[in-house]
């Protein structure tokens, strides 16, 4: 009877050096994987804004579309015409070009209040509805009348 | 007697299992911790934004298109490729390239180029191979509209992978 018991003591011990040694095997397992490359060890910055696109905006603004610099043409009218939206798919649209989707069309240039920022509206690009998540660059330039003009790349609703 | 024997093996087993308890949990850290991070795409992208606020700032060029060639841009935008102290590397575990490109016609106007460009072939073909960026910005140099695109380049395999 004595002994009986001695033995259940026993398997029970050792039931249980099975089970740590088992948790640490995997354990190990698991972070030797992750270590050789399992998950992603490259090292990503988002900003939120690329500088690129900053540096072209300011290109843009200084340019011209008809002989009318384009800063002041939209500052006055506050809306993008055909030449201004044409000239803005070949700046930007490469820029924007797969680091959200794969579709070219992942932007809009607009106006908006300076504070509602989520709707941004022009003739050229239409109604563009900011999206907070994959977003890969979104900025500010303010105008008179308390609006703005607004870059943003990333998903969008239509 | 009985007892106290068994209290004795009982200590050992306890023993053993902390120090293979602490020894598993090194062995983790280690081999987790112990791979190098992957930064070079970072490190050719930050080349490339230090390229760009060289080369143009507020919309406009920086410089004469003229004035930038292979020979100067290092001292013009005080760039040093030969930075790492390991594996005896000098200035050939980095490349870059910034293309002026004429926005009406995208004729080529000049091309500076610095580094070792032998790797270039070799860029984004999997882990083990060189990282490279390219980008463009609009810039206006004398009411001229230009396209300046600039590619980067890191080897840096060993130190990275």
């Amino acid at each position: 009877m004595y002994k009986k018991a001695q033995v259940s003591t026993g398997v029970s011990w050792f039931t249980a050096t099975i089970i740590i040694i088992f948790i640490l095997a995997i354990s190990i397992y698991i972070s030797s994987w992750s270590g050789l490359g399992g998950f992603d060890r490259e090292v990503k910055i988002d900003s939120g804004k690329e500088l690129f696109v900053t540096k072209s905006v300011s290109g843009y603004f200084l340019s011209s579309c008809e002989n009318v610099q384009i800063y002041n043409s939209i500052e006055s009218k506050l809306d993008i015409n055909n030449c201004e939206g044409n000239k803005a798919n070949d700046i930007f649209g490469s820029l924007f070009l797969g680091k959200v989707s794969e579709d070219k069309n992942n932007f809009c240039l607009g106006f908006a209040e300076e504070n509602s920022f989520n709707f941004i509206k022009s003739s050229y690009f239409g109604n563009c509805r900011a999206s907070l998540g994959g977003r890969f660059h979104f900025d500010k330039y303010g105008l008179d009348n308390d609006k703005a003009f607004y870059i943003y790349g990333g998903l969008k609703n239509e | 007697m009985n007892k106290r024997a068994n209290e004795q093996v009982m200590s050992l087993y306890w023993f053993v299992i902390l120090f293979i308890v602490a020894g598993a949990i090194v062995f983790m850290v280690v081999s987790f911790y112990g791979k190098p991070f992957d930064v070079r795409s970072v490190e050719a992208n930050l080349l490339a934004d230090h390229i760009a606020n060289c080369v143009a700032s507020g919309g406009e060029m920086n410089f004469e298109l003229s004035e930038i060639n292979s020979e100067n841009i290092l001292e013009l935008c005080e760039i040093n490729l030969n930075v790492e102290e390991i594996y005896n590397w000098e200035d050939d575990q980095i490349y870059f390239k910034i293309g002026f490109i004429d926005y009406e016609n995208n004729n080529i106007i000049s091309e500076v180029e610095q580094g070792n460009s032998n790797f270039v072939e070799f860029c984004n073909l999997g882990k083990t191979n060189p990282v490279c960026a390219e980008k463009t910005f609009f810039v206006l140099s004398d009411e001229k509209e230009v396209l300046v695109k600039v590619f980067t380049g890191i080897r840096k395999t060993e130190k990275n992978v």
